[in-house]
């Protein structure tokens, strides 16, 4: 018999365990030394990274090499195919990430608007057929879109990984209803992505069933980096136990309050006895 | 096109090494390191075990790419 182990359980995708259901994005950290503080503070094993031309101008970039920032041991790296327009430059990117020879895990991103950087749901399902039969371990973002999100999980991705927000806008769970269908449909891990801005809508994701979240410009601009990756890992954790606990269900509007105190009875004398 | 010498498309960028040049010597001459970069011959993805040893051909679009940071 085993004995049950005490929440928050652990996550797994594609049959690989995680104790850490924050994932964390590399990009717009002040300097390296800033990025490898937060990852550290956050407790994260999954890390995002992309890929670039790279500038043959000579000029010295810190960020060039990833790599030398981030332990490929200790941290599962997840390339992504930012930057695809459609589905074929996505699998080409994801080949070229592969050939690095680390685990071939990928996040499928393709959003041909820079201005919203909305992913297209078309060539997000063919490029995800595509790494699936190539065998890759496909996590796709994608708006939140249940249908899409059954589609993909139906190809055989690993995850979904609906945003709550558009990339950047620190909003928080703006697609709320949207995101609570697919959690439900859900045969696969639901990871959160984009637009997660405070360690609330963090616990808020967690809370209402989501099983990661994937933050990285709340963590990234914030003024110590390192600190806030610490508050979101607080609020990650929270918000898992809270949900696998069960949450008490909310009282509708206009309900009388439940006192939590006895209403004491000494301070003023018994209606009987005056 | 002289037969003592082989040109390629690095990045987008016509450089011209000598002939039975590899890609492993067009990193070199570029000065990126081997170890922290991706390579792309004519679109399709080499392998970092065999990369370096593969002799250059005329007019072979390389594409040199690094892991960066990104969300």
């Amino acid at each position: 018999m085993t004995t049950p182990q005490p929440p928050p359980q652990p996550l797994v995708i594609a049959g690989r365990t995680f104790r850490s259901r924050l994932l964390t994005g590399t990009g717009k950290f002040p300097s390296p030394e800033a990025m490898r503080a937060a990852l550290e503070a956050s407790g994260t094993e999954i890390v995002t990274v992309a890929l670039r031309r790279a500038d043959l101008s000579g000029e010295h970039d810190p960020f060039a090499d990833i790599l030398t920032h981030i332990d490929p041991a200790r941290y599962l790296l997840l390339p992504n195919t930012s930057g695809a327009m459609n589905a074929a430059e996505a699998v080409r990117l994801a080949r070229l990430a592969a050939s690095a020879g680390l685990p071939k895990w990928i996040k499928l991103e393709i959003h041909p608007d820079p201005r919203h950087l909305l992913p297209d749901p078309i060539e997000t399902l063919l490029a995800a057929e595509q790494l699936v039969k190539e065998g890759f371990i496909v996590l796709p973002y994608i708006n939140a879109d249940p249908v899409l999100a059954k589609r993909l999980q139906d190809v055989g991705t690993a995850a979904v990984m609906p945003l709550a927000a558009p990339i950047g806008t620190n909003r928080g769970l703006e697609t709320r209803g949207q995101l609570e269908i697919i959690i439900e449909q859900a045969t696969v891990p639901v990871v959160i992505d984009a637009g997660l801005g405070a360690p609330s809508h963090a616990a808020a994701a967690l809370e209402m069933g989501a099983d990661a979240v994937l933050v990285n410009t709340a963590i990234a601009i914030a003024s110590d980096p390192a600190a806030m990756a610490h508050a979101f890992r607080l609020a990650v954790d929270a918000g898992r136990i809270a949900y696998e606990t069960g949450l008490a269900s909310a009282a509708p509007v206009g309900a009388k309050a439940s006192p939590t105190s006895p209403l004491t009875g000494f301070l003023r004398p018994e209606p009987a006895l005056r | 096109m002289s037969t003592d010498s082989v040109t390629a498309l690095a990045n987008g960028t016509p450089v011209t090494l000598p002939a039975g040049a590899t890609i492993g010597d067009l990193a070199a001459h570029l000065g990126l390191a081997p170890k922290a970069i991706l390579v792309e011959r004519n679109g399709e993805a080499l392998l970092r075990s065999e990369w370096p040893a593969r002799p250059l051909s005329e007019g072979d679009r390389i594409e040199f790419i690094r892991m960066v940071a990104g969300g």
